[in-house]
């Protein structure tokens, strides 16, 4: 080999070696200054203007980690600043943080009431550009201001977003909320064929609180589902469980039985009669007896069919008020009736994806509720 | 015709490698675009106009093998010429078929600069943001350049030796992103497409089959065996299963709505698949790192290809005119790939690159078999070595 050519191989290796080092975006960790939830309001003083708050974890404040100073202190830092769109507001908080502000571990996006009722097209469209945020991120609408929710302190967890996420994440798993991360919520935004929700959180005095969900027609907030309402919804749209039922045994307010619910699953229909659709959901649930509040016999076979029934009833009425509140009140599809529509009844669909399909719609939901167990009591 | 064992080039490439070659070149930056590009025409059958379109590429890829078995040892600058000329001669045939060559020049040289580019775009947009674009596709210019300098038989190696690095991740990934899909999303499988529309579909995504007529030139150094042709088609069948596996799982998770929203539909896909058990949280570093390699051989054997047309067209023997080729071509596809303006500019470029490349892998194969047949050129049925 040439001289020359040795050279120029060398050149080649050495300028290798540097582009390893990734250069431009080299960046080391402590140089960096994580965000673990942005929150999303408008502005008091100025309601034209947004304002951004995020929480920032404070290593060192941190109990157990090492270097003094551990546990003294506030472990986190919520910063907000205010600006015309969502990169003025980021990039005025910047402006006060030493360090690159990093969202890449963003868990929480907490948006205040009045912002998701105004709309929230321009705050996704940031959030949809940007490559550090991800998509299985907890989107959260906050009553009330949505910097309460990064100011509040569980206590139960150093890091408040990480006790938001537990919160979201374990109930997800349990069924008792619904898992709708910052991709389901993308998913619904641009269908056309359903509606999105997201979780509703309530920050009071006794701290966070799970309040349901807040739906959403287009990308404007309409209102709200309590717990209970969701819980309903979860069964019949979701074939989650729910949390527990509690129901007054034949109608009577003083004797209450409690049951936990498992939906094992659900038969949808969907006619359509003289231009309206005929929906009707049968949910299959099994239950548990866990509690009662009354003295009674439940051994034999007429009295569990009778409680079954009970529950039956209670759950079908929660049904009724929750499509009575879906249909008249919202008028949002957030159950997904259009996507199962243009999906499996394609006909269907193309007659009614014009009219007022979901309002019009005549819904309608059965329970069939098996009670298997009636806990570690034999009575 | 008398085959000479005198200027039968060595070959270097066996039927495995030729596979390889295949389907590693096909596998590329398409993977990320292919979801939208196919629900685009195809709404919620989309992976099933991939299907027809894979099958369409085998046909072209079936094509060229036969070509390469009726001229064994010959690329397509000799056969070209061979099967196009007039009695003994050849000039009249080289004539006729430069047009014809020229067209797989600019094919595949478009075809190693939109690569480059797109990968750059891609990796500026999602991971080292703060990196000039200019150093991000030099970098792979250069490794590509090298891999090219080293000849086709390292080429052929790379490409085998990274195929199921390539092919077992993507596969892995989109298995996993059926967690969070959705049946309905599937369905209806065929509202609101009509013909022509899920024929364009099938054309488009036959476009990311594109890559496979590089073997038109390979061929004079691929050991002739029976097993070619099967070799040669499950080169296609393997990028043609992982890409099907990918538009499905897009459509599945995304629904077509959101599908289109998405510049780079796999990468998103990639971001809301978690390995159960947290083993790894965030994929997408990972994924990416797998892809670098999959662009990698796209680039460097279109790369490879375009320097060794030019060199036989122009008759030159011997490592050093091809040497000379590839530095030429460096600065050439660095600045043409510097050309497209913005990222919609770039995929307009593709698109034509696409059509191009169609009738290169396509059109002219069919065309230069059709003729050959019809005048009796070449080994009928083929022939071993």
């Amino acid at each position: 080999m040439s001289g020359a050519a040795r050279w120029l191989r060398l050149l080649l290796l050495i300028s290798f070696a540097l582009a390893l080092a990734g250069c431009w975006d080299q960046r080391e960790i402590e140089e960096r200054t994580s965000v673990v939830a942005i929150g999303v309001d408008r502005d008091e003083t100025d309601p034209k203007l947004l304002s951004i708050s995020v929480q920032i974890p404070i290593p060192i404040k941190i109990a157990g980690s090492s270097g003094g100073g551990g546990g003294s202190g506030d472990p986190v830092r919520v910063m907000r600043a205010s600006g015309r769109t969502m990169i003025e507001a980021f990039n005025n908080l910047q402006r006060r943080v030493n360090q690159q502000l990093f969202y890449g571990h963003t868990r929480v996006i907490a948006i205040g009431e009045e912002m998701a009722k105004n709309g929230l097209d321009e705050v996704m469209d940031a959030f949809r550009r940007d490559p550090q945020i991800r998509r299985l991120l907890w989107p959260i609408v906050v009553k009330g201001k949505a910097v309460e929710l990064l100011q509040t302190k569980p206590e139960l967890e150093q890091i408040p977003t990480v006790f938001l996420m537990s919160l979201i994440e374990n109930g997800a798993e349990t069924g008792r909320i619904p898992d709708v991360n910052l991709g389901k919520f993308y998913i619904n935004l641009s269908s056309n064929s359903e509606h999105p929700f997201l979780n509703y959180m309530e920050v009071g005095p006794t701290g966070v609180r799970w309040a349901g969900i807040a739906v959403f027609k287009e990308d404007k907030m309409l209102g709200t589902l309590d717990d209970q309402q969701t819980w309903s919804f979860m069964r019949i749209a979701e074939r989650q469980n729910g949390g527990p039922i509690v129901f007054p045994h034949k109608g009577n307010e003083d004797e209450l039985l409690s049951f936990t619910t498992d939906t094992t699953r659900v038969d949808e229909t969907y006619r359509l009669e003289n231009g309206r659709v005929q929906a009707k959901f049968t949910v299959y649930v099994e239950g548990d007896l866990i509690a009662k509040s009354f003295d009674t016999d439940f051994s034999g076979p007429s009295q569990i069919a009778e409680l079954e029934r009970g529950a039956e009833r209670y759950l079908e009425e929660e049904a009724r008020k929750l499509m009575d509140t879906l249909q008249n009140e919202y008028d949002a599809d957030i159950l997904g009736v259009g996507s199962k529509l243009r999906a499996y009844h394609p006909r269907i669909w193309r007659e009614v994806r014009d009219a007022d399909y979901f309002a019009e719609a005549d819904i309608k939901v059965n329970y069939r509720v098996k009670l298997r167990r009636t806990g570690m009591e034999m009575e | 015709m008398n085959r000479k064992p005198a200027d039968r080039p060595e070959a270097v490439i066996s039927a495995r490698q030729s596979a390889s070659i295949v389907a590693s070149t096909i596998i590329g930056v398409g993977v990320l675009t292919l979801p939208r590009g196919a629900a685009e025409y195809a709404k919620q059958s989309g992976w099933f106009s991939v299907i027809l379109g894979a099958l369409v590429a085998m046909i072209a890829v079936a094509v060229i093998t036969i070509l390469s078995r009726r001229f064994p040892y010959r690329g397509i600058v000799a056969y070209g010429a061979e099967i196009l000329g007039l009695g003994k001669g050849k000039t009249f045939g080289r004539l006729v078929s430069v047009p014809l060559l020229l067209l797989y020049v600019v094919s595949w040289g478009f075809s190693t600069l939109i690569v480059a580019r797109m990968f750059g775009e891609v990796v500026i947009t999602t991971v080292l943001t703060q990196t000039p674009l200019e150093v991000v596709i030099s970098t792979m210019l250069l490794t590509a350049y090298i891999l090219t300098l080293y000849g086709i038989e390292v080429l052929a190696r790379v490409n085998e030796m990274l195929l199921p690095i390539i092919v077992v991740p993507v596969l892995l990934i989109a298995i996993s992103s059926f967690q969070s899909a959705q049946l309905y999303h599937l369905f209806p499988l065929h509202e609101g497409v009509d013909l022509t529309a899920f024929l364009r579909g099938i054309i488009v995504s036959s476009f990311a089959f594109l890559g496979f007529e590089v073997m038109t030139v390979f061929s004079e150094y691929v050991q002739q065996s029976d097993k070619l042709l099967r070799a040669n088609l499950a080169g296609i069948a393997i990028p043609g299963g992982i890409y099907a596996l990918i538009v499905f799982s897009g459509i599945a998770v995304f629904g077509v709505d959101e599908l289109q929203l998405l510049a780079w539909p796999t990468l998103e896909l990639v971001k809301v698949t978690e390995v159960p058990g947290l083993i790894l949280e965030r994929m997408e570093s990972a994924f990416l790192g797998v892809w670098v390699a999959a662009v990698f051989t796209t680039t460097a054997t279109m790369y490879c290809a375009t320097t060794l047309l030019i060199h036989k067209m122009l008759g030159l023997k011997g490592k050093k005119p091809y040497r000379i080729i590839a530095t030429i071509l460096l600065p050439v596809f660095y600045w043409l790939s510097l050309l497209p303006q913005n990222i919609h500019a770039l995929f307009q470029y593709q698109h034509y690159s696409g059509m191009l490349g169609g009738v290169a892998a396509l059109l002219i194969p069919l065309l230069l078999l059709a003729v050959a047949i019809v005048r009796g050129k070449g080994i009928k049925g083929g022939g071993g070595p």
